[in-house]
Protein backbone atom coordinates (compact mmCIF):
# COMPACT_ATOMS: atom_id res chain seq x y z
CA UNK A 1 0.00 0.00 0.00
CA UNK A 2 1.49 3.73 -0.97
CA UNK A 3 2.45 5.60 2.06
CA UNK A 4 0.28 8.22 2.94
CA UNK A 5 -2.33 9.81 5.29
CA UNK A 6 -5.17 11.26 3.53
CA UNK A 7 -6.73 10.64 -0.38
CA UNK A 8 -9.25 12.38 -1.70
CA UNK A 9 -10.62 10.91 -5.07
CA UNK A 10 -13.49 13.46 -7.09
CA UNK A 11 -14.29 14.91 -4.04
CA UNK A 12 -17.29 16.68 -4.37
CA UNK A 13 -19.82 19.36 -2.32
CA UNK A 14 -23.01 21.35 -3.25
CA UNK A 15 -24.65 23.89 -0.73
CA UNK A 16 -28.37 23.95 -1.40
CA UNK A 17 -29.49 26.49 -0.11
CA UNK A 18 -33.32 28.37 -0.42
CA UNK A 19 -33.87 27.89 -4.21
CA UNK A 20 -30.49 28.38 -5.02
CA UNK A 21 -27.57 25.86 -4.77
CA UNK A 22 -23.31 26.43 -4.72
CA UNK A 23 -21.29 23.73 -6.43
CA UNK A 24 -18.11 24.76 -3.49
CA UNK A 25 -16.12 22.11 -4.17
CA UNK A 26 -15.77 20.60 -7.98
CA UNK A 27 -14.22 16.87 -8.57
CA UNK A 28 -10.84 17.52 -6.09
CA UNK A 29 -8.11 14.42 -6.75
CA UNK A 30 -5.19 14.79 -4.11
CA UNK A 31 -2.94 12.63 -1.83
CA UNK A 32 -1.94 13.85 1.62
CA UNK A 33 1.54 12.44 2.38
CA UNK A 34 3.35 11.83 5.77
CA UNK A 35 5.54 14.93 7.17
CA UNK A 36 4.73 17.43 4.55
CA UNK A 37 3.62 21.07 4.86
CA UNK A 38 1.21 21.64 2.17
CA UNK A 39 -0.69 25.48 1.74
CA UNK A 40 -3.56 26.34 -0.27
CA UNK A 41 -3.82 29.46 -2.28
CA UNK A 42 -7.68 30.79 -3.68
CA UNK A 43 -9.60 33.79 -3.94
CA UNK A 44 -12.24 34.22 -1.56
CA UNK A 45 -15.07 31.98 -1.64
CA UNK A 46 -12.93 29.04 -3.80
CA UNK A 47 -13.73 25.97 -1.44
CA UNK A 48 -10.74 26.52 0.93
CA UNK A 49 -12.59 26.03 3.88
CA UNK A 50 -14.69 23.51 2.31
CA UNK A 51 -11.92 21.18 1.37
CA UNK A 52 -10.53 21.41 4.93
CA UNK A 53 -13.64 21.19 6.79
CA UNK A 54 -13.90 17.71 4.78
CA UNK A 55 -10.51 16.62 5.64
CA UNK A 56 -11.28 17.20 9.11
CA UNK A 57 -14.16 15.29 9.04
CA UNK A 58 -16.53 18.30 9.85
CA UNK A 59 -18.43 18.23 6.83
CA UNK A 60 -18.99 15.49 4.58
CA UNK A 61 -18.56 15.48 0.68
CA UNK A 62 -21.59 15.34 -1.17
CA UNK A 63 -19.61 13.17 -3.76
CA UNK A 64 -16.38 10.94 -4.25
CA UNK A 65 -14.34 9.37 -1.39
CA UNK A 66 -12.03 10.07 0.87
CA UNK A 67 -9.32 7.83 2.97
CA UNK A 68 -7.31 7.71 5.90
CA UNK A 69 -4.59 5.35 6.58
CA UNK A 70 -4.55 4.79 10.53
CA UNK A 71 -1.38 3.36 12.10
CA UNK A 72 -2.17 0.56 13.96
CA UNK A 73 -0.21 -2.22 15.92
CA UNK A 74 -0.51 -4.12 12.88
CA UNK A 75 0.53 -2.00 10.46
CA UNK A 76 -1.28 0.59 8.17
CA UNK A 77 -5.13 0.05 7.82
CA UNK A 78 -6.64 2.00 4.96
CA UNK A 79 -10.16 3.66 6.25
CA UNK A 80 -12.67 5.33 4.12
CA UNK A 81 -13.78 8.01 5.73
CA UNK A 82 -16.85 8.51 3.66
CA UNK A 83 -18.37 5.76 4.48
CA UNK A 84 -18.46 6.23 8.05
CA UNK A 85 -21.48 7.38 10.53
CA UNK A 86 -21.11 10.67 12.64
CA UNK A 87 -20.01 8.88 15.53
CA UNK A 88 -17.43 7.08 13.67
CA UNK A 89 -16.44 10.16 12.22
CA UNK A 90 -16.09 11.80 15.69
CA UNK A 91 -13.65 9.85 16.71
CA UNK A 92 -11.43 10.23 13.80
CA UNK A 93 -11.46 13.86 14.71
CA UNK A 94 -10.70 12.95 18.28
CA UNK A 95 -8.09 10.42 17.35
CA UNK A 96 -6.53 12.34 14.02
CA UNK A 97 -7.15 15.76 13.66
CA UNK A 98 -5.69 18.82 14.83
CA UNK A 99 -7.66 22.22 14.13
CA UNK A 100 -6.61 25.55 14.11
CA UNK A 101 -8.91 28.29 13.47
CA UNK A 102 -8.39 32.02 11.98
CA UNK A 103 -10.44 33.47 15.08
CA UNK A 104 -8.47 31.17 17.60
CA UNK A 105 -11.71 30.17 19.40
CA UNK A 106 -10.22 29.55 23.01
CA UNK A 107 -13.10 29.02 25.41
CA UNK A 108 -12.99 32.14 26.62
CA UNK A 109 -13.58 31.52 30.37
CA UNK A 110 -11.04 28.70 30.84
CA UNK A 111 -7.19 29.57 31.53
CA UNK A 112 -4.89 28.80 28.55
CA UNK A 113 -3.81 25.66 30.25
CA UNK A 114 -7.36 24.54 30.81
CA UNK A 115 -7.81 25.11 27.22
CA UNK A 116 -5.12 22.76 26.59
CA UNK A 117 -6.07 20.41 29.35
CA UNK A 118 -9.58 20.00 28.13
CA UNK A 119 -8.44 19.07 24.65
CA UNK A 120 -6.12 16.73 26.10
CA UNK A 121 -9.20 15.21 28.16
CA UNK A 122 -10.57 14.03 24.94
CA UNK A 123 -7.36 11.97 24.06
CA UNK A 124 -6.70 8.38 25.18
CA UNK A 125 -2.59 9.47 25.22
CA UNK A 126 -2.12 13.03 25.30
CA UNK A 127 1.09 15.00 25.50
CA UNK A 128 1.71 17.09 28.55
CA UNK A 129 0.15 20.09 28.59
CA UNK A 130 2.90 22.43 30.58
CA UNK A 131 5.40 21.21 27.83
CA UNK A 132 3.40 22.00 25.17
CA UNK A 133 2.90 25.64 26.46
CA UNK A 134 6.59 25.46 27.17
CA UNK A 135 6.63 24.05 23.14
CA UNK A 136 4.81 27.35 21.57
CA UNK A 137 6.68 29.83 24.09
CA UNK A 138 4.05 30.62 26.44
CA UNK A 139 6.10 29.26 29.71
CA UNK A 140 4.46 31.73 32.42
CA UNK A 141 0.97 32.78 31.15
CA UNK A 142 -0.63 28.86 31.86
CA UNK A 143 -3.22 30.71 34.25
CA UNK A 144 -3.93 33.81 31.88
CA UNK A 145 -7.45 33.94 30.45
CA UNK A 146 -7.95 34.35 26.21
CA UNK A 147 -9.49 37.84 27.18
CA UNK A 148 -5.55 38.89 28.73
CA UNK A 149 -3.26 37.18 25.41
CA UNK A 150 -2.82 39.23 22.33
CA UNK A 151 -4.13 37.67 18.95
CA UNK A 152 -0.82 35.78 18.49
CA UNK A 153 -0.53 34.05 21.95
CA UNK A 154 -4.00 32.85 21.70
CA UNK A 155 -3.32 31.80 18.23
CA UNK A 156 0.28 30.03 19.75
CA UNK A 157 -2.40 27.88 22.71
CA UNK A 158 -4.90 27.07 19.95
CA UNK A 159 -1.81 25.38 18.27
CA UNK A 160 -0.83 23.86 21.42
CA UNK A 161 -4.53 22.49 21.82
CA UNK A 162 -4.66 20.99 18.99
CA UNK A 163 -1.02 19.12 18.98
CA UNK A 164 -1.38 18.23 22.85
CA UNK A 165 -3.34 14.82 21.35
CA UNK A 166 -0.88 13.70 18.94
CA UNK A 167 -2.93 14.60 16.00
CA UNK A 168 -2.43 12.28 12.64
CA UNK A 169 -2.84 15.67 10.64
CA UNK A 170 -2.96 19.48 11.55
CA UNK A 171 -5.31 21.29 9.42
CA UNK A 172 -5.23 25.28 9.87
CA UNK A 173 -7.87 27.74 8.04
CA UNK A 174 -5.93 31.09 7.51
CA UNK A 175 -3.89 30.28 11.12
CA UNK A 176 -2.78 34.34 10.29
CA UNK A 177 -5.50 35.88 9.23
CA UNK A 178 -6.39 37.87 12.37
CA UNK A 179 -2.61 38.73 12.98
CA UNK A 180 -0.38 41.52 12.05
CA UNK A 181 3.04 40.14 10.27
CA UNK A 182 5.14 39.75 12.65
CA UNK A 183 3.01 37.15 14.80
CA UNK A 184 2.25 35.78 11.70
CA UNK A 185 5.52 35.06 10.67
CA UNK A 186 5.61 33.38 14.82
CA UNK A 187 2.68 31.61 13.76
CA UNK A 188 4.26 30.17 10.70
CA UNK A 189 7.54 29.22 12.46
CA UNK A 190 5.92 27.51 15.32
CA UNK A 191 3.92 25.52 12.27
CA UNK A 192 7.35 24.26 10.94
CA UNK A 193 8.71 23.72 13.99
CA UNK A 194 5.43 21.56 14.98
CA UNK A 195 6.19 19.69 11.69
CA UNK A 196 9.47 18.69 12.65
CA UNK A 197 9.17 17.40 15.56
CA UNK A 198 6.09 15.72 15.27
CA UNK A 199 6.23 14.23 11.78
CA UNK A 200 2.56 15.05 10.60
CA UNK A 201 1.47 16.90 8.10
CA UNK A 202 0.09 20.20 8.01
CA UNK A 203 -2.10 21.72 5.81
CA UNK A 204 -3.13 25.54 5.94
CA UNK A 205 -5.26 27.86 4.70
CA UNK A 206 -3.91 31.56 3.83
CA UNK A 207 -4.34 34.36 1.54
CA UNK A 208 -0.69 35.43 1.54
CA UNK A 209 1.64 33.67 -0.71
CA UNK A 210 4.38 34.34 1.39
CA UNK A 211 3.76 31.00 3.62
CA UNK A 212 3.75 29.23 -0.11
CA UNK A 213 7.55 29.61 0.25
CA UNK A 214 8.10 27.28 2.86
CA UNK A 215 5.67 24.90 1.76
CA UNK A 216 6.61 21.08 0.74
CA UNK A 217 3.47 21.63 -1.65
CA UNK A 218 1.07 23.99 -2.95
CA UNK A 219 -2.57 23.66 -4.08
CA UNK A 220 -4.11 26.35 -6.35
CA UNK A 221 -7.57 26.48 -5.48
CA UNK A 222 -10.65 28.71 -8.44
CA UNK A 223 -14.46 28.61 -8.57
CA UNK A 224 -14.52 25.16 -6.42
CA UNK A 225 -11.87 23.54 -8.39
CA UNK A 226 -8.27 22.24 -6.97
CA UNK A 227 -6.45 24.10 -9.93
CA UNK A 228 -3.34 22.87 -9.58
CA UNK A 229 -0.65 21.15 -7.39
CA UNK A 230 2.63 22.78 -7.52
CA UNK A 231 5.67 20.57 -5.59
CA UNK A 232 7.88 22.66 -4.21
CA UNK A 233 11.32 22.08 -5.40
CA UNK A 234 13.32 24.40 -3.20
CA UNK A 235 11.15 25.90 0.28
CA UNK A 236 12.71 28.33 1.42
CA UNK A 237 13.73 27.97 5.68
CA UNK A 238 11.30 29.25 7.63
CA UNK A 239 13.97 32.05 8.82
CA UNK A 240 14.15 33.60 5.02
CA UNK A 241 10.35 34.10 4.65
CA UNK A 242 9.54 37.02 3.44
CA UNK A 243 6.20 38.12 4.50
CA UNK B 1 -48.35 50.21 64.03
CA UNK B 2 -48.95 46.95 63.26
CA UNK B 3 -50.14 44.12 66.16
CA UNK B 4 -48.30 41.02 67.04
CA UNK B 5 -50.60 38.95 65.20
CA UNK B 6 -50.57 41.03 61.89
CA UNK B 7 -46.55 41.31 61.87
CA UNK B 8 -46.32 37.44 62.69
CA UNK B 9 -48.67 37.10 59.85
CA UNK B 10 -46.62 39.22 57.53
CA UNK B 11 -43.48 36.94 58.65
CA UNK B 12 -45.48 33.56 57.64
CA UNK B 13 -46.84 34.97 54.49
CA UNK B 14 -43.20 36.29 53.40
CA UNK B 15 -41.89 32.63 54.33
CA UNK B 16 -44.65 30.86 52.12
CA UNK B 17 -44.12 33.04 49.35
CA UNK B 18 -40.45 32.19 49.78
CA UNK B 19 -41.54 28.67 49.82
CA UNK B 20 -43.60 28.53 46.82
CA UNK B 21 -41.44 30.68 44.44
CA UNK B 22 -38.42 28.60 45.35
CA UNK B 23 -39.89 25.17 44.93
CA UNK B 24 -41.87 25.94 41.78
CA UNK B 25 -38.57 27.99 40.46
CA UNK B 26 -36.44 24.87 40.77
CA UNK B 27 -39.20 22.24 39.86
CA UNK B 28 -39.57 24.70 36.62
CA UNK B 29 -35.91 24.66 35.90
CA UNK B 30 -36.12 20.77 35.98
CA UNK B 31 -38.01 21.26 33.28
CA UNK B 32 -37.37 24.09 31.33
CA UNK B 33 -33.35 23.45 31.33
CA UNK B 34 -33.68 20.21 29.32
CA UNK B 35 -36.54 21.65 27.05
CA UNK B 36 -34.43 25.12 26.46
CA UNK B 37 -30.88 22.37 25.82
CA UNK B 38 -32.90 20.45 23.35
CA UNK B 39 -33.91 23.66 21.57
CA UNK B 40 -30.98 24.69 21.15
CA UNK B 41 -29.42 21.03 19.84
CA UNK B 42 -32.43 20.26 18.12
CA UNK B 43 -32.67 24.08 15.40
CA UNK B 44 -31.33 24.22 11.92
CA UNK B 45 -28.29 25.19 12.54
CA UNK B 46 -27.58 22.95 16.14
CA UNK B 47 -25.39 20.05 17.38
CA UNK B 48 -28.44 17.69 16.82
CA UNK B 49 -31.04 18.95 14.14
CA UNK B 50 -34.43 17.61 14.50
CA UNK B 51 -36.99 19.39 13.02
CA UNK B 52 -39.47 17.54 14.46
CA UNK B 53 -38.53 17.43 17.95
CA UNK B 54 -37.80 21.33 17.61
CA UNK B 55 -40.96 22.00 16.22
CA UNK B 56 -43.47 20.46 18.60
CA UNK B 57 -41.34 21.64 21.80
CA UNK B 58 -41.75 25.16 20.26
CA UNK B 59 -44.90 24.77 19.90
CA UNK B 60 -45.67 23.97 22.95
CA UNK B 61 -43.52 26.47 24.86
CA UNK B 62 -45.60 29.33 22.54
CA UNK B 63 -48.86 28.11 23.86
CA UNK B 64 -48.16 27.26 27.25
CA UNK B 65 -47.23 30.88 27.25
CA UNK B 66 -49.51 32.54 25.60
CA UNK B 67 -52.07 31.59 28.47
CA UNK B 68 -52.53 34.38 31.06
CA UNK B 69 -51.20 32.32 34.46
CA UNK B 70 -54.67 33.10 36.15
CA UNK B 71 -56.58 31.26 33.35
CA UNK B 72 -53.54 28.33 33.70
CA UNK B 73 -53.80 28.45 37.24
CA UNK B 74 -57.81 27.44 36.96
CA UNK B 75 -57.27 25.12 33.98
CA UNK B 76 -55.36 22.65 35.17
CA UNK B 77 -57.09 22.73 38.60
CA UNK B 78 -58.08 19.00 37.81
CA UNK B 79 -54.37 17.98 37.19
CA UNK B 80 -53.42 19.82 40.41
CA UNK B 81 -55.85 18.15 42.68
CA UNK B 82 -55.29 14.62 41.35
CA UNK B 83 -51.38 15.45 41.78
CA UNK B 84 -51.50 16.90 45.18
CA UNK B 85 -54.68 15.99 46.33
CA UNK B 86 -56.17 20.16 46.85
CA UNK B 87 -56.46 22.40 44.54
CA UNK B 88 -55.68 25.95 46.73
CA UNK B 89 -52.49 26.80 49.19
CA UNK B 90 -49.06 27.41 48.79
CA UNK B 91 -48.22 23.45 47.86
CA UNK B 92 -50.79 23.06 45.31
CA UNK B 93 -49.86 26.27 43.60
CA UNK B 94 -46.70 25.68 42.61
CA UNK B 95 -47.56 23.22 40.31
CA UNK B 96 -49.39 25.97 38.03
CA UNK B 97 -46.45 27.98 38.96
CA UNK B 98 -44.19 25.28 37.74
CA UNK B 99 -46.68 24.77 34.64
CA UNK B 100 -46.38 28.23 33.65
CA UNK B 101 -42.22 29.47 34.48
CA UNK B 102 -41.41 26.45 32.56
CA UNK B 103 -41.34 27.93 28.95
CA UNK B 104 -40.38 30.63 29.64
CA UNK B 105 -37.25 29.50 31.64
CA UNK B 106 -36.91 27.41 28.72
CA UNK B 107 -36.84 30.49 26.19
CA UNK B 108 -34.53 31.98 28.39
CA UNK B 109 -32.32 29.43 28.47
CA UNK B 110 -32.41 29.01 25.06
CA UNK B 111 -31.18 32.76 24.47
CA UNK B 112 -28.23 32.15 26.91
CA UNK B 113 -27.11 29.07 25.15
CA UNK B 114 -27.30 30.96 21.89
CA UNK B 115 -24.87 33.54 23.13
CA UNK B 116 -22.35 30.97 23.09
CA UNK B 117 -19.75 31.51 20.30
CA UNK B 118 -19.99 29.49 17.50
CA UNK B 119 -16.38 29.15 16.76
CA UNK B 120 -16.04 28.19 20.39
CA UNK B 121 -18.54 25.30 19.73
CA UNK B 122 -17.00 24.53 16.02
CA UNK B 123 -13.38 24.25 18.19
CA UNK B 124 -15.04 21.83 21.06
CA UNK B 125 -16.71 20.05 17.90
CA UNK B 126 -13.24 19.52 15.84
CA UNK B 127 -11.89 18.41 19.14
CA UNK B 128 -14.07 15.24 18.67
CA UNK B 129 -16.07 15.87 21.88
CA UNK B 130 -18.95 14.24 21.98
CA UNK B 131 -22.29 16.15 21.79
CA UNK B 132 -22.86 15.69 25.80
CA UNK B 133 -19.17 17.15 26.35
CA UNK B 134 -20.07 20.29 24.35
CA UNK B 135 -23.31 20.41 26.24
CA UNK B 136 -21.58 20.61 29.66
CA UNK B 137 -18.29 21.45 28.97
CA UNK B 138 -18.31 24.79 26.98
CA UNK B 139 -22.49 25.71 26.59
CA UNK B 140 -23.38 25.56 29.92
CA UNK B 141 -20.06 26.24 31.34
CA UNK B 142 -19.52 29.47 28.98
CA UNK B 143 -23.32 30.44 29.30
CA UNK B 144 -23.53 29.87 33.09
CA UNK B 145 -23.17 34.20 33.55
CA UNK B 146 -25.98 34.60 31.62
CA UNK B 147 -27.63 31.52 32.96
CA UNK B 148 -27.18 32.81 36.19
CA UNK B 149 -28.87 36.17 35.24
CA UNK B 150 -31.86 35.29 33.63
CA UNK B 151 -32.54 32.47 36.27
CA UNK B 152 -33.03 36.08 39.04
CA UNK B 153 -35.55 37.49 36.09
CA UNK B 154 -37.18 34.06 36.05
CA UNK B 155 -37.52 34.27 40.24
CA UNK B 156 -38.85 37.14 39.87
CA UNK B 157 -41.55 37.02 37.77
CA UNK B 158 -42.43 32.89 39.55
CA UNK B 159 -43.20 35.53 42.62
CA UNK B 160 -44.89 37.89 40.73
CA UNK B 161 -47.27 35.10 39.68
CA UNK B 162 -47.14 33.19 43.02
CA UNK B 163 -48.53 36.94 44.51
CA UNK B 164 -51.67 36.49 41.49
CA UNK B 165 -52.07 33.36 42.74
CA UNK B 166 -52.99 35.25 45.97
CA UNK B 167 -56.54 36.01 44.05
CA UNK B 168 -57.56 32.42 44.12
CA UNK B 169 -56.34 31.21 47.50
CA UNK B 170 -53.14 30.52 46.31
CA UNK B 171 -51.31 31.40 50.11
CA UNK B 172 -48.46 33.69 50.74
CA UNK B 173 -47.91 37.70 50.59
CA UNK B 174 -50.63 37.93 47.18
CA UNK B 175 -53.58 36.18 49.38
CA UNK B 176 -52.41 38.34 52.41
CA UNK B 177 -52.69 41.79 50.19
CA UNK B 178 -56.32 40.81 48.42
CA UNK B 179 -57.40 39.54 51.84
CA UNK B 180 -56.96 42.46 53.88
CA UNK B 181 -56.27 44.97 51.21
CA UNK B 182 -58.72 44.36 48.87
CA UNK B 183 -61.81 42.87 50.74
CA UNK B 184 -61.14 44.56 54.09
CA UNK B 185 -60.02 47.83 52.53
CA UNK B 186 -56.82 47.68 55.56
CA UNK B 187 -54.68 49.71 52.57
CA UNK B 188 -51.84 49.50 55.50
CA UNK B 189 -51.01 46.00 55.35
CA UNK B 190 -51.53 45.34 51.59
CA UNK B 191 -48.88 48.26 51.61
CA UNK B 192 -47.15 46.05 53.54
CA UNK B 193 -47.30 43.27 51.45
CA UNK B 194 -45.97 45.06 48.56
CA UNK B 195 -42.68 46.24 50.54
CA UNK B 196 -42.11 42.81 51.04
CA UNK B 197 -42.81 42.20 47.77
CA UNK B 198 -40.27 44.47 46.37
CA UNK B 199 -37.76 44.00 48.77
CA UNK B 200 -38.14 40.25 47.80
CA UNK B 201 -37.06 40.83 44.31
CA UNK B 202 -34.20 43.21 45.70
CA UNK B 203 -32.42 40.82 47.58
CA UNK B 204 -33.09 37.77 44.92
CA UNK B 205 -31.61 40.41 42.44
CA UNK B 206 -28.71 41.21 44.45
CA UNK B 207 -27.81 37.49 45.12
CA UNK B 208 -28.17 36.70 41.50
CA UNK B 209 -25.75 39.34 40.53
CA UNK B 210 -23.00 39.02 42.82
CA UNK B 211 -23.12 35.69 42.38
CA UNK B 212 -23.08 35.94 38.18
CA UNK B 213 -19.93 38.16 38.74
CA UNK B 214 -18.66 35.73 41.05
CA UNK B 215 -18.59 33.16 38.65
CA UNK B 216 -17.82 35.29 35.69
CA UNK B 217 -14.16 34.63 35.26
CA UNK B 218 -13.17 36.40 32.13
CA UNK B 219 -12.48 39.74 33.53
CA UNK B 220 -11.27 38.82 36.66
N1 LIG C 1 -22.67 26.18 4.81
C1 LIG C 1 -22.74 26.72 3.59
N2 LIG C 1 -23.92 26.90 2.99
C2 LIG C 1 -24.00 27.44 1.77
N3 LIG C 1 -22.96 27.83 1.04
C3 LIG C 1 -21.75 27.69 1.58
C4 LIG C 1 -21.57 27.14 2.89
N4 LIG C 1 -20.23 27.13 3.15
C5 LIG C 1 -19.63 27.65 2.07
N5 LIG C 1 -20.52 27.98 1.12
C6 LIG C 1 -20.21 28.55 -0.21
O1 LIG C 1 -19.26 27.74 -0.82
C7 LIG C 1 -18.28 28.51 -1.49
C8 LIG C 1 -16.91 28.18 -0.98
O2 LIG C 1 -16.81 28.59 0.37
P1 LIG C 1 -15.51 28.40 1.24
O3 LIG C 1 -15.85 28.85 2.62
O4 LIG C 1 -14.99 27.05 1.10
O5 LIG C 1 -14.53 29.45 0.56
P2 LIG C 1 -13.06 29.88 0.99
O6 LIG C 1 -12.16 29.59 -0.16
O7 LIG C 1 -12.71 29.30 2.30
O8 LIG C 1 -13.22 31.46 1.12
P3 LIG C 1 -12.55 32.48 2.17
O9 LIG C 1 -11.16 32.72 1.68
O10 LIG C 1 -13.40 33.71 2.03
O11 LIG C 1 -12.62 31.87 3.52
C9 LIG C 1 -18.69 29.95 -1.29
O12 LIG C 1 -19.38 30.38 -2.42
C10 LIG C 1 -19.59 29.91 -0.10
O13 LIG C 1 -20.53 30.94 -0.15
MG1 LIG D 1 -12.44 30.09 4.29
Amino acid sequence: MEEYVLKGEGLRKVYYGEGVSVEALKDASFTIYPGEFVVVLGPSGSGKSTLLNMLGGMDQPSDGKLFYVRQTKNGPEEIELTSLNADKISDYRREAVGFVFQFFNLIPSLSALENVELSASMSENPRDCREMMRLVNLEGREKHFPSQLSGGEQQRVSIARAIVKRPKLLLCDEPTGALDSRNSVEVVKLLVKVKEEMGCPIIAITHNAAMAQVADRVFYMKDGMLEKIVTNEHPIPVEEMVW
Amino acid sequence: MFSNEIISMLVEGTWVTLYMTLTSTFFAYILGLPLGITLVLTRKDGLRPNQFIYKIIDVVVNIVRSVPFLILLILIIPFTRALVGKSYGPTATIVPLTIAAAPFIARLVESSLLEVDQGVIEAAQSMGASTWHIVWKVLLAEARTSLIINATIALATILGYSAMSGTVGGGGLGDIAIRYGYYRYETDIMFATVILLILLVQIMQYIGTKVAKKIDKRYR
